[in-house]
Formats: C-alpha cells, structure tokens, sequence
C-alpha cells in the first residue's frame, strides 16, 4: 500500500497543459479542491469510524476523481489503492492506510498553496 | 455556437471543462446531479452531453435513458473514473455513445464531442432532408453527393460564413437554403442576392440600403437570418471593401448615410470562379477571401456524380410530367444510356431543361430519343443558330453592336454573363452599351 517512490507531488508541466497558467484560475481551482477535499474527508472518516462500506466506498472513489484532476501521480496512485482496498477488504483493512493518505492530501494541498500564493 | 451539458458532481473536472469549452466559443452550462441535469436538458437541449457514472442522487447510466426519452438523438459521453466497467457496459447498453476514463485531456474530450456531434447532425440532416419532402431539396444518391450531404450537415450547424464553389447549374442556391433551413436561423429569413444580374451602380444600395428614400437593403432585410450572395465573384471593389467590414462586426451604413447600423447575419456566399486566380489578378480582396472561405463547401459537378442523372432525370419527368398534365412511359434503355453518358456541362440546370424540353416537346406515350436535346442546344438556344453572314454588316461598328445585342440577348440581360460570352470586361461591357445606346432595358428581356 506505500506509495511508489519518485513521483512527484504536482506534476506541473501536465497540470499548466491541463488547466493552464492563469494565476487566478489556479488559485479557483485550489479552492474549489480544498472544499470538495474536505467533503471526502468527512464522509471518509465517518464511514470508517460508522464501519459502513458503502459510504467509504463512493467517498473513496469521488475523492480519486477529484484528485485526478491536478496531475498529483503519487496522491492519485494513493487513493486509488486506497479506494481498491475499501471496496476490496472494507474499512477495517483500508482504515489502516487512511492515515498516510490524508497526509498526502495536506502535503499536496499546501504544495499548491505554496506556488499559487 | 455548440452547446455541451456537464453533469459530473466533481466540481473540479467541471470548472476545468467549463472553462476550457468557453475559451474555444462553446455553450457550457454545468450540473453536479441528476435531477438538475435533467432539468436543464428541459430548458434547452444542449447538442452533446458529458454524464458521470457515479451522481449524488443516481446512476449516470439511469440519466442516459431518460435523456434519451427526451430526445434519441442526444449524444452522450460517459465520463467515468477507472474501475467501473459494469456501469460504462451498461450506460452503452442504454444509450450511450461512447465514453472517457478520468483523469482525461480536453482534447480527448474534445474530439469525441466533435465527433458526436457530427453523426448526430447527419443523423439530423438526413432524418430532415427525408422529413422535408421537399424537391427544393434534391440531390441525388451517389457517394459524391453523400459527401456534400455530409459537408452541409457540419456546416450548418455552426453559424459561421459558408462559401459555396462550383460550376453553374450545380444547385449553389438550394445548397445554400438547405444550410439555411437546417441551422439555427431556420425560422428567420433566407434573403438571396446576385451580385453579378445587378449593375454595379444599383447592387451598393440593393445591399445596404439607400438613406435617400429610406430603403433599407438586404443587409437589413436579412437580419437574423441568413444572407446569400451569389456570384460573390463578380463583386466590384468598392463593394468588397464594405461586404468585408460587415463581415468582421456586423456594421454599415446606407448609401448615403451616416448613421452606422448594426446586423446580425449569415452570410453563405457561392461562386463559379477559381477564387485563388482571381485574388492573384487583385480583383479580389485577400482579406475578404478568406473571410468569406471559413467553412468552403465544392459542390461537385453532375458528370462527377453520374450516379445521380438518372435519379434526377426520373424526378423532372414526373414532375414535368405532371405539371403538364401528361402521361409517359419509362424511357426507353437507349434513352436512359444517353443521358448517363453525356457529360452535363450545364449540369442539373441543364438536366432539368433538357427533361422540361423532352417533356413538351415528347409524343404521349413514348419518348423518343430526339426528344431529348443534348449538346449546345440544351444549354444555350442561340448557340446553334446558324451563323450570320459576316459581309451583310455594312461595318465593324454595326457588327459589335451586334454582338453586343445577341451576348445580351443570351445571358437574358445579365451583364456579367454577356462580358464572358463576349469574352470582355463588366467595365468594358458597360463602355460598350454607353456607345451604343443600349439601355437596361435588355435587362429585362426587351
């Protein structure tokens, strides 16, 4: 479940391709991902802490497509295994690897706020 | 302008997609779940649909159905993320037409919304051309023009200017009504001009108006709709300079006016000419060229679509037939074989007249093959009349003067088409009828 290693946080090349340079856009868009970020989070958490499989599982996999979105390979990979575990195993098994997942979504969150401020 | 419906509650790939679409002129509007999508579809009927398998309130896949129900000829691309391949299955089964996998570039996206939208506009074109019933709107069923048929479906469908190339008699005028009905302007006005059968003095004010009388042009006439310019080659400088500026923002003013008005046309200009040999002459603006070649469509001529002489034939017989109240048996082998090896150089006009001619002249039942004219006398009836004698004309003054009567006499007053017969100038041509008197009356047929 860890992460591969040597990918980078933000690929910034695919995500000016992507989504372009506009400053002002960038800075929308990150918006725009920490509050539907933190909706997943939530659910994420409630789901793991209710034990209710269901709801881990949408939440996961909405929170992979949003990802997605900002070229972040290695956060992506992450929630991908992630959102496999909990559909596969439940959330007994995925709730071990939460954790280091939403490590990985502050850090690519404050990547972005680092260059977009 | 192409319109896209977004339906994904990922509100990241939606502002993405939103702006993206809106930068290359697209209609975007966007919706995070089922029940606003559909609403929205209610409102207005977006040309092409983006749907997420997984929404808030349900299933993408149950949303392609009901869409569908609304309209089948909606296209809709399945936005999925990786791991569903069941809902994709099932979403295809329901309608679909294809699908992407997120994370995806807009150009993926891009190209098979392009693409949907081209086969559902010749879904449109050919469930329509069928509806119409129409033989304003004939053409015929060779592979040649199946592909013209295809051109006008895409063409149509944007509101840019549309240039229409290819011989005359090759039916630019119904191609360019058949774009008009089929786009968007379909219920505004269809308003035609030829440039070349106006003189020059008059077609400035026949286009934008004169403020003098307070006559408004057809420039005016056509706002909203759709203006055809036939014969846009034959348009004299001064006029290019204006047809241009009207091109660029829509402004103008009346001949002899100040105020400056503003319209909003289409503009589908045809022409007969080799444009590009023209523009090196320099009687043809660059900047008006390729203002005007936005969306170019060549129109085949008949002997490149052979295939559909003998449709065509069949239709004008029976409505000739018709009109004139007379009964003929199919023609004969020999007859059909003719008429399929001939090579059309007046095309469908030529066709036409030809069956019109074998029409009246045809002995109920049968035709007979001389009923059926081809050559120069199909096309032009003075074309074969028998020679005048060069020494009854008294001197070279009377003989152009001559000339210069029967040219007219043949392009039925049309000034452009008397200066190629004769093989001259429009300016010539007019120098011409100053020396010798002759009025614009011929114009007229007199």
């Amino acid at each position: 479940m860890a992460p591969k290693e040597g990918l980078a946080a933000v690929d910034w090349e695919s995500l000016a391709r992507r989504v372009g340079t506009d400053p002002v856009f960038l800075r929308e868009l990150l918006a725009i991902f920490e509050e539907e970020k933190g909706k997943h989070v939530s659910s994420i958490r409630k789901a793991l802490a209710d034990g209710d499989a269901n709801l881990l599982k949408a939440a996961a996999h909405a929170l992979k497509g949003t990802v997605g979105n900002l070229c972040a390979p290695r956060v992506f990979e992450e929630a991908s295994r992630f959102e496999e575990c909990a559909r596969r195993d439940g959330p007994t098994e995925a709730g071990k690897f939460w954790p280091s997942l939403e490590r990985s979504l502050d850090d690519l969150v404050q990547d972005l706020q680092k260059v977009l401020s | 302008m192409p319109s896209l419906l977004l339906i994904d509650d990922d509100r990241v790939f939606s502002a993405i997609f939103d702006r993206k679409f809106k930068e290359i002129g697209w209609e975007c509007r966007c919706a995070t779940t089922a029940e606003e999508g559909l609403r929205l579809v209610k409102e207005k009927m977006p040309d092409v649909a983006l749907i997420d398998v997984f929404l808030p309130d349900g299933l993408g896949v149950d949303l392609v159905q009901k869409m569908k129900a609304l309209n089948a000829l909606i296209p809709v691309l399945i936005v999925s993320v990786s791991g569903e391949p069941q809902h994709v299955i099932t979403a295809m089964k329901n309608g679909a037409s294809d699908y992407v996998t997120k994370p995806v570039e807009f150009e993926t996206v891009l190209e098979k919304v392009r693409n949907l939208i081209d086969f559902k506009t010749i879904r449109k074109t050919e469930n329509e051309i069928v509806s119409l019933k129409d033989s304003r709107f004939l053409f015929g069923q060779s592979p040649a023009t199946k592909q013209l048929l295809h051109e006008i479906s895409r063409v149509a469908y944007f509101d840019s200017t549309v240039l229409l190339r290819g011989e005359t008699g090759v039916g630019k005028g119904m191609v360019a009504q058949l774009i008009h009905e089929l786009g968007p302007r379909k219920n505004e006005k269809f308003v035609e001009v030829k440039c070349a059968a106006i003189p020059e003095p008059l077609l400035e004010s026949e286009l934008f108006g004169q403020e003098k009388s307070q006559t408004a042009g057809k420039f005016e006439a056509a706002d909203g709709g759709t203006l055809f310019l036939d014969e846009i080659g034959d348009l004299a400088p001064e006029l290019q300079i204006k047809l241009l500026r009207i091109l660029q923002g829509g402004e103008f003013e009346r001949v002899g006016g100040l105020k400056t008005l503003k319209v909003n046309v289409r503009v589908i200009a045809a022409t007969n000419k080799n444009l590009e040999a023209v523009l090196e002459t320099g009687r043809f603006r660059e900047d008006l060229f390729y203002r005007l070649n936005v969306l170019p469509i060549f129109i085949p001529p008949l002997r490149e679509r052979k295939d559909d002489v003998l449709f065509l034939a069949q239709h004008y017989l029976k409505e000739f037939s018709q009109k004139l109240h007379k009964r003929f048996e199919k023609p004969s082998a020999e007859i059909l074989e003719r008429l399929t090896a001939y090579n059309w150089p007046g095309n469908v006009r030529e066709l036409q007249n030809v069956v019109e001619r074998a029409v009246v002249m045809g002995k109920e039942p049968q035709f007979a093959p001389k009923d059926f004219a081809l050559g120069p006398t199909s096309r032009d009836p003075m074309a074969k009349r028998p020679s005048e004698d060069l020494s009854s004309f008294k001197s070279l003054r009377e003989l152009e003067h001559k000339s210069l009567l029967d040219a007219l006499r043949r392009s039925s007053g049309n000034i452009a088409r008397a200066a190629r017969l004769l093989g001259i100038s429009r300016g010539t041509i007019y120098r011409r009828l100053r020396k010798y008197d002759i009025g614009l009356k011929l114009d007229h047929g007199s």
